[in-house]
């Protein structure tokens, strides 16, 4: 299962992960610039950015395909007269390696 | 919930705000470590509100804000650089901008002033008392290890201004002037037989009534068969005073010649409802004097300016004041202004300062007074890191017990925030910003802080900056908005810039209070609210001018009087997650 902050939430062995997708509940107007961040920010990966409406039925879904111990998502407007409403953000994750190689 | 190829969903619907404590993987999986530009609603998070003008036109470098309730509605009054204090009146119809009923609203204003021009003013301190504005001009000194302080200004002193415009003056105001006051022995009447001394006071357009004049007193032996003619009254050069009064002691017996070592009392039939006349006619018994004037003799003819107002029991007070020449008369070796002193008006009455025991002084640490709060029927005084609490004990300021609250917990000059419209408890907490961060003081400092979640950023936060912090605690929404002063290298964006916001619908304590920074592209140096909902910002350097959050504008980008930018970057970023 997925962990949060590994003080408050413990850490269930910092396995590497692979981060399938995410799924935003979000209305609003614009896009919606998404990107995921490794550890320490050392990789970062741009993914593709949500078009946002004002009324949706449908929750977007984005493929990330990031391999990470911990991964970190930002999501941001950057133009003008954009705005965003979010109520969830849900994460798809798989635990698939225990270590790197050699480390 | 199913998967996706195999891959677990990890569902984050309930958003617990910034997290700025420890490193960033330490944020628990519902917090940010970086939210800027939002706000927060039951489980969701969204764009904040734009940033809109005020009025038509840039009013210049705005330092303070205040909400300044008036007798017939609401304003501000805006301290501008250069010292120059304007009284802004918005214009019908009326401010109204809540979601349910969303009327826009019309820039017209009325822009008085200014109201007051005192150019050594860095800042000011104000507490409006029966729609009267008292204003007191204050700076910042530095010390010898490069602290700021703050202070009154020196031979500055505490002002009124009524809100119609007229210049503010400076409050209390001096004693009849000129030559001696004339008794004689008139019509036929009835009085006590003996030497009784008269003298006349000065009545105000604010209701100060002045010491007591001219320099010499009538002294006149009653007969007790006439009425009393009293001539020569001062007319004063001021058009603020109003009426006159006249005052007499009770027959004397063996007058020493010391005039003014009597009891006064004010004369029945003795007022005088204009600045005119120049005689006027009283008879009355002894046992008429009921009202005593005494204690006018030792009030202050012009208050010291201090850093902070507020009242407690109907008292006005009045707290870190630098000193004028009378009050800076015979200080110990050393001492160089009364920082630690704070002054108390009579009850009722604002301007009347007594000047020997309308008075506590704080202890003598060094430290300046900073603030002033009554809650629970105490009146509490602050210190940089020190707060203490008074008692009223029904006599003389000057002995109200003095009980220490906390020696590690103070705030700075405008750390205690406003509550809606009014002064700081109008609900049963006040919020003190204090160096270890936003606490909630109900009597005793609660712990751990408000801030708890964003201990690294308000620690990093220049302490030597902290006059530069204000609060505002909109009550009926739950929301906090907090100017800040700049930040460590850690944050580095100029956090000038920056208001930092709280939502505290989910609970007012440290778990459940949730964190953002609004960012603006103005140097934010003043917050209030106006009509109880709307935020005003103060804003100076860049984009200057008084600003407004518009929680209806059609088009989501910050107006500023140089033109339409965007919101910078709306941004939320989750906890690092992982398995």
């Amino acid at each position: 299962m997925a962990k949060g902050a590994a003080l408050s939430e413990k850490s269930s062995g910092e396995n590497i992960s692979h981060f399938a997708a995410i799924r935003v509940r979000v209305v609003g107007s614009g896009y919606l610039q998404m990107k995921a961040y490794s550890l320490d920010d050392v990789k970062s990966k741009v993914l593709v950015p949500l078009t946002m409406q004002t009324t949706n039925r449908i929750e977007p879904t984005r493929l990330v395909n990031f391999m990470e111990q911990r991964a970190s998502f930002e999501l941001k407007t950057t133009v003008f007269g954009e705005r965003f409403k979010i109520n969830r953000i849900i994460l798809y994750m798989k635990e698939i390696y225990t270590s790197y190689p050699g480390s | 919930m199913p998967g996706l190829r195999d891959h677990k969903p990890f569902v984050i619907e309930q958003f617990g705000g910034l997290w700025a404590r420890g490193d960033s993987e330490s944020a628990p999986s519902d917090h940010f470590i970086q939210a800027d530009n939002v706000k927060y609603f039951h489980s969701g998070v969204e764009t904040r509100d734009p940033l809109d003008k005020y009025s038509l036109t840039s009013i210049g470098h705005v330092r303070r804000v205040y909400d300044y309730v008036m007798q017939n509605g609401q304003s501000l009054l805006v301290l501008t650089d250069g010292g120059n204090i304007y009284h802004v009146i918005p214009q019908n119809p009326a401010l109204h901008i809540t979601k349910k009923v969303p009327t826009p609203r019309l820039p017209a204003q009325v822009v008085h002033g200014p109201i007051l021009t005192i150019p050594a003013m860095e800042d000011f301190g104000f507490v409006a008392i029966n729609g009267k504005a008292y204003i007191t001009p204050f700076k910042s000194y530095l010390n010898a290890q490069g602290l700021y302080y703050e202070l009154g200004i020196q031979n500055e002193f505490l002002y009124v201004y009524k809100g119609d415009g007229t210049p503010a003056r400076k409050a209390a105001g001096n004693p009849p002037v000129g030559t001696p006051l004339v008794a004689a022995l008139g019509a036929a009447g009835k009085t006590d037989i003996g030497v009784h001394l008269i003298a006349v006071v000065y009545e105000t357009d604010s209701g100060y009534v002045t010491a007591l004049g001219p320099a010499v007193f009538a002294n006149l032996n009653f007969s007790g068969v006439n009425k009393i003619n009293v001539s020569n009254i001062p007319v004063s050069p001021n058009t603020f005073v109003k009426k006159r009064h006249l005052v007499s002691t009770m027959a004397i017996t063996d007058y020493n010649g010391d005039q003014t070592g009597y009891q006064f009392f004010f004369i029945p039939g003795g007022n005088i409802e204009n600045n005119t006349a120049t005689t006027h006619t009283v008879e009355y018994f002894d046992s008429d004097l009921l009202s005593d004037a005494s204690h006018l003799i030792d009030n202050f003819s012009e208050i010291p300016a201090g850093v902070n107002l507020n009242t407690y029991h109907s008292r006005l007070v009045i707290v870190g004041e630098y000193g004028t020449t009378e009050t800076l008369t015979g200080l110990p070796t050393g001492i160089t202004d009364n920082r630690s002193l704070a002054r108390l008006s009579m009850p009722g009455e604002p301007e009347a300062f007594n000047k020997i025991d309308g008075l506590i002084i704080a202890p003598l640490d060094g430290n300046p007074l900073t603030n002033v709060q009554e809650f629970r029927d105490v009146l509490y005084l602050f210190k940089r890191s020190r707060t203490y609490g008074y008692s009223d004990n029904r006599d003389e300021p000057a002995t109200w017990q003095e009980e220490v609250v906390d020696q590690g917990v103070g705030c700075p000059v405008h750390g205690i925030a406003t509550v809606l419209d009014t002064g700081g408890a109008n609900i049963d907490f006040l919020l003190i910003a204090d160096s270890s961060g936003l606490l909630v003081f109900n009597g005793i400092y609660s712990r751990p802080e408000l801030s708890w979640k964003i201990e690294d950023y308000w620690l990093a936060l220049d302490h030597n900056g902290y006059r530069y912090i204000q609060i505002v605690n909109d009550s009926i929404n739950k929301k906090i908005w907090i100017t800040l002063p700049t930040a460590g290298p850690i944050w580095p964006s100029d956090e000038r810039r920056v208001v930092l916001f709280a939502d505290y619908g989910d609970g007012l304590n440290a778990k459940d209070i949730m964190w953002a920074r609004w960012i603006f592209d103005a140097l934010i140096t003043s917050v209030c609210l106006i009509e109880t909902h709307m935020l005003i910002l103060g804003s100076a350097v860049q984009n200057q001018g008084i600003y407004y959050i518009n929680n209806i504008k059609p088009v989501l980008c910050d107006s500023y009087y140089g033109g339409d930018l965007k919101i910078p970057d709306p941004t939320i970023r989750t906890a690092f997650l992982g398995e």
